[in-house]
């Protein structure tokens, strides 16, 4: 470990609180410009049409309404967040052809208020001509389907600009009915090595679409001003990828495009991508010369801003005698709804967040991603994680029962270590796996409360109540690859000794402010009230890689300790002048610079920048940038899965303690013992709010949460009927963060926040399994499910065997 | 998520409130807590000319015993319905059912007037209340009436109320010696969901603390109206309380139940839960009717 750290690694509150406790932190839908008007937009009611004609005469007509757009208004804006040769970008802001699901955008409007414009809505006319649709991935894949996207798109993609390949790679697969994206990925022997293995298994899951349920409802406010600037406050994640999709799409330099600092009122993954609704408060502000405000409803924010896919998965692993996992066959079907979203991107990750957790030699991977015409999918916390681990981990339970070995053991036989290196090229620099699993299973009382493999479990029962416990493990990376690649920050100190922060960062109830703040405080050696932070702004702010793929610790951290340090380096030459020493010589504390040993020789931080802006004019302005993945040219490939990905990967463990309610199937989760290896916690109140979080999602994406479709129609777009957990619901929680040094990140830190959602799932399956013999697949493990499965427990109770 | 605009009242004398509702017809809405109606109001379910609040109507609130019955003012907060010293000692079921009705914030602004004219299947209080056979006031254009709770109900989000009407109080028999209730739910999440199914009984014991005398059973969720098991409460008067009687009790419950199928549970799995709360529901107000003699 470094040094003794003072202000790194502490629960220092947070320096948002206090704009948001008093209720002065900006949101969207806090921006209100003078002359602003209201957007609404009009979405198709069916899941697959033509249209025909669009009539906005009466609508236009309606007084009140400024500017009616259509999709002859977004011709030439196709675009979409896998933009590559391969899969090219299959959206537009307004439908052009064809509507794809209910709630695909058709037409905007903009009005003198909100009710006005929800008039207008109702006034434009829109001829359909209703084609069949589908909505079950399997069934579209068969060659009578409808196709969703009939024509083959054309055209450039913004992965070119980025360095990716002109030429478009043919596919060596056969082309299959609305698949709009497939991995294959293979290494070493898989046939020999199921050959060569003592137990086989094969397995299917199931997982069910889920919503991000951020507080905050999408919002965007646009202003086109007449000096040709277009200034927007977005919902957003990142604000230098929102900047270069809308450069792109509005057809505009991208410096002429600012995105102003917002707060985000949490994000999770759904408010990455460029969403419609943006896009058209842009042209309705630049056609109206006015500013526009569109503000989703939740109804809107459940059903059009993307949603976890809901995936099956097949297994096949074979095992030696002792438990190693020696051969694994994983297929992935997801259905990404009418525009791929991020499916070729998720499909690439389900084999991302297999590789760095147990050590599997012999490996063939197929995930395929499918158009159907259900809502769109995409980033959701975990971003494929909960659905694959869910998977592989309930596998894991079944094959340590068959084998008759403890699961836990299982795990820390198959666990990776320190030093190794993934097929794909990346080194695990840092890695606890084997301290969280051992940690977890102590904590936990693991060892009493699961008892010896096969041993009796009847004692549990307390009434119609049983407990059991189950254990899983996951990974996430530390950024990846993605534009702008890099992050940068400025450190610009003051007179008095204090110190501005400035970066692209988003803080979105991450902790971000806070955490990249007491980076900057511990290398200049400042307390945390001494730095203060401007972010978020693309005029104000450096490039951000944006607070997604979890790369904000490692990279935009990494980043802003250069850019402290630079400072730094600047002010100890200055002082050394003054205090006539070598810069090695010095070191600050509290705020001031004193040569080593020497009390009698110090001056101010305060004091030395005064005496360089006297003596050169320079006040002292750090800067420090970071690549993600510096020294590699190579991005990862989507489709083969080559390529190094990412610098560093967090990991986690958690026991997970249910209680299953046997006359009514419901399950409780009583406790969550969770360790997780972050590196360094930067601020570990923040961190074990992240994994407080994180075991919430992942919990109700266990046992409740499920977006319910009939015919493409989401039936519970509420918050009424799409339950997530509230605060009673959630578990006494326990368990820290284990020993681990990334060197990588600044400090030793790395991801936390997002992975630790991914465990939880198969903890609690494997616990409901456990507790009461029940092995429920399909998520969420409802108590219409369990009870049918108690029911139908053909089979005498695992214990009794 | 567009209210449409409407004209606003605050009425300050009941005959006032009733004969604005009755002038404006079926374009008003009366506004007791709003925690339904802004709602129906957000989601254009209702789209009003008028809303009448009747909260500056005096007299329409509060918890009182007078000669043997509890009267009970339409607009008496949720909240207090939960933690009146009355009710909790002499309706157990009535503050179980208030304690599980939304949040803390939800519980004092809504009412339990609103929550019975709401008519929701699942409305927290109409079990309880109809377990302890309240007789609900209603004042319109032609005087007041009133009724028993039971028919009261005639649809989902439907009441016997005629253009005008308005409802005032309820009023409850305290319960006879040897009386325990008990009110259960069960719901995915433990607060802010609707149930999946809600009980409320009541039991009342003989002399020899043993035999039912009188029995309800008032069923929530699983049909479109809070309903009496009739057959199941028959089925228990007479017979000792033991839990086979009420194991069987339960199972005419459920086959009397009416449930659906919906976005937030199944046909069969609610029935499966009216039989088990129904018993579980009856194991816990046996004690509470020993105890009370
Ligand atoms: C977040 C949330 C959670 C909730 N949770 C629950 C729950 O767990 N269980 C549950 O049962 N309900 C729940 N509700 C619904 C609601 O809070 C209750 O039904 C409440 O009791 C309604 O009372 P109110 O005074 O707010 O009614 P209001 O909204 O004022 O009125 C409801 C309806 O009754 C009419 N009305 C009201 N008073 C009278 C009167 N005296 N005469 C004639 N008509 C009248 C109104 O016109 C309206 O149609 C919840 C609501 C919210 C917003």
């Amino acid at each position: 470990m470094t040094t003794e750290l003072k202000v790194v690694g502490k629960s220092l509150p947070r320096v948002d609180a206090y704009a948001k406790v008093t209720g002065q932190a900006e949101f969207t839908m806090d921006v209100n410009l003078p002359g602003m008007l209201y957007g609404k937009i009009l979405r198709s009611p069916h899941p697959h049409a033509r249209i025909k004609n669009i009539d906005t005469s009466e609508a236009e007509k309606l007084n009140g309404v400024l500017g009616v757009i259509t999709g002859k208004d977004t011709k030439d804006m196709r675009y979409a967040f896998v933009d590559t040769p391969r899969y090219p970008a299959d959206q537009y802001p307004l439908a052009q052809d064809k509507v794809r699901y209910i709630g695909d955008e058709v037409a905007a409007v903009a009005a003198v208020n909100p009710e006005t414009a929800q008039a207008a809505l109702d006034l434009i006319k829109v001829e359909y001509e209703i084609l069949p649709a589908v909505f079950d991935p399997y069934e579209a894949m068969k060659p009578d389907a409808p196709t969703i996207h009939d024509a083959e798109i054309q055209g450039d993609s913004i992965w070119e600009e980025w360095g990716a390949e002109k030429t478009k790679k043919s596919d060596a697969n056969e082309k299959v009915n609305n698949v709009s994206g497939r991995t294959v990925i293979t290494y070493g022997d898989p046939d020999k090595a199921f050959a060569e293995s003592h137990h086989i298994r094969e397995d299917r899951f199931e997982t069910a679409a889920t919503a991000h349920c951020a507080l905050e409802p999408h919002a965007a406010v646009a202003h086109y001003d007449p000096a040709g600037q277009m200034h927007l406050w977005l919902s957003g994640m990142g604000i230098y990828y929102k900047r270069y999709v809308l450069s792109k799409v509005l057809e505009m330099p991208t410096s002429q495009v600012r995105l102003h600092k917002v707060y985000i009122g949490g994000a999770f993954g759904g408010k990455m991508d460029v969403y419609p609704y943006e896009i058209c408060a842009a042209l309705l502000s630049k056609k109206t010369g006015r500013p526009v405000k569109i503000e989703l409803t939740r109804g809107e924010v459940f059903t059009t801003t993307r949603l976890r896919f809901p995936t099956y998965i097949d297994i096949k692993t074979g095992v030696s005698k002792d438990g190693k996992i020696l051969s694994q066959h994983i297929r992935t079907v997801v259905n990404n709804g009418g525009y791929r979203g991020t499916g070729p991107v998720v499909i690439y990750l389900f084999h991302g967040w297999t590789a760095p957790v147990y050590r599997v030699k012999n490996m063939r991977y197929e995930g395929i991603s499918v158009w159907t015409n259900i809502p769109v999918g995409g980033p959701q916390r975990g971003h494929g994680a909960p659905q694959i681990r869910f998977a592989i981990d309930s596998q894991l339970d079944m094959i340590a029962e068959d084998i008759g070995m403890d699961p836990a053991e299982m795990m820390l036989k198959n666990v990776r270590k320190i030093g190794e290196t993934l097929p794909n090229g990346d080194v695990l620099n840092s890695c606890g796996l084997i301290d969280c699993v051992t940690q977890a299973v102590e904590l936990s009382d693991w060892k009493e409360k699961r008892g010896a493999p096969g041993s009796d479990r009847t004692e549990r029962k307390n009434g119609s109540i049983v407990r059991g416990v189950g254990i899983s493990t996951t990974t996430m990376i530390s950024g990846a690859p993605y534009y702008p690649f890099a992050s940068a920050g400025i450190v610009k100190l003051h007179d008095d000794g204090a110190a501005t922060l400035i970066s692209g960062v988003v803080e979105m109830g991450q902790g971000a402010e806070t955490t990249l703040s007491q980076i900057v405080a511990e290398e200049l050696g400042i307390s945390l009230d001494d730095v203060r932070i401007v972010a978020g702004d693309t005029e104000q702010s450096p490039i951000d890689m944006g607070s997604f793929l979890s790369g904000g610790a490692t990279v935009t951290g990494a980043a802003i300790r250069l850019a402290a340090a630079d400072a730094k380096r600047q002010l100890l030459e200055v002082a050394s002048e003054r205090l006539d020493a070598m810069v090695e010589e010095l070191d600050i504390s509290d705020g001031i610079v004193c040569v080593r040993d020497r009390p009698d020789r110090c001056m101010s931080i305060g004091d030395v920048v005064n005496y360089s802006v006297k003596k050169t004019g320079d006040p002292i302005i750090g800067h420090g940038s970071r690549k993600i993945l510096s020294g590699t040219s190579r991005y990862p490939s989507l489709a083969k899965g080559t390529g190094r990905w990412t610098d560093a990967y967090g990991f986690n463990a958690q026991v997970a303690e249910v209680e299953v309610d046997t006359e009514t199937g419901q399950v409780k989760l009583v406790r969550a013992t969770t360790f997780h290896d972050c590196g360094t916690p930067l601020n570990p109140q923040i961190v074990a709010g992240q994994v407080h979080g994180c075991v919430s999602t992942g919990q109700g994406q266990a046992l409740m949460e499920e977006i319910v479709y009939d015919d493409g129609r989401v039936l519970n777009p509420t918050f009424q009927d799409y339950r997530l957990p509230i605060t009673l619901d959630t578990p006494e929680t326990a368990g820290t963060e284990v020993e681990s040094f990334e060197p990588a990140g600044p400090f030793g830190a790395k991801e936390v926040g997002e992975g630790v959602v991914a465990q939880t799932l198969a903890a609690i399956a494997n616990a409901v399994y456990d507790a009461v013999g029940v092995r429920i697949t399909t998520l969420p493990i409802t108590p219409q499910k369990v009870l049918a499965a108690l029911e139908n427990q053909k089979k005498p109770p695992k214990n009794n065997k | 998520m567009t209210i449409y605009p409407f004209e606003y009242f605050e009425p300050k004398e009941l005959e006032e409130a009733s004969s604005a509702f009755f002038e404006h017809g079926s374009e008003a809405a009366i506004l007791a807590g709003g925690t339904d109606l802004l709602n129906m109001l957000k989601a254009n379910i209702l789209k009003p000319k008028v809303v009448i609040n009747i909260k500056g109507v005096p007299g329409l609130s509060g918890i009182e015993e007078i000669d043997g019955e509890l009267q009970l003012g339409t607009l008496t907060s949720i909240h207090d319905l939960e933690t009146s010293k009355i009710i909790q000692e002499n309706f157990p079921a009535l503050s179980e059912a208030a304690s599980f009705l939304g949040s803390i914030q939800i519980r004092f602004l809504a009412t339990v007037g609103g929550n019975i004219c709401r008519a929701a299947p699942s409305a927290e209080t109409a079990p309880p209340l109809m377990a302890y056979d309240a007789q609900v006031y209603m004042y319109g254009p032609n005087g007041e009436r009133s009724l028993p709770l039971k028919e009261f109900f005639s649809g989902p989000g439907q009441t016997v109320l005629a253009e005008g009407e308005i409802l005032t109080k309820f009023k409850l028999p305290i319960p006879a010696l040897r009386s325990g209730s008990a009110y259960l739910r069960h719901s995915i999440r433990q607060l802010m969901d609707l149930a999946i199914v809600n009980v409320a009984v009541s039991l009342t014991l003989d002399e020899d603390s043993e035999t039912i005398k009188e029995a309800r059973i008032v069923l929530g969720a699983v049909a479109p109206t809070p309903m009496h098991a009739s057959a199941a409460e028959k089925e228990l008067i007479g017979k000792p309380a033991t839990l086979e009687i009420f194991e069987k009790a339960a199972q005419t419950a459920a086959q009397e139940s009416k449930p659906i199928s919906d976005v937030r549970s199944t046909q069969d799995y609610r029935r499966a839960m009216v039989q088990l709360f129904t018993r579980r529901a009856l194991e816990k107000a046996l004690p509470r009717a020993a105890q009370k003699n």
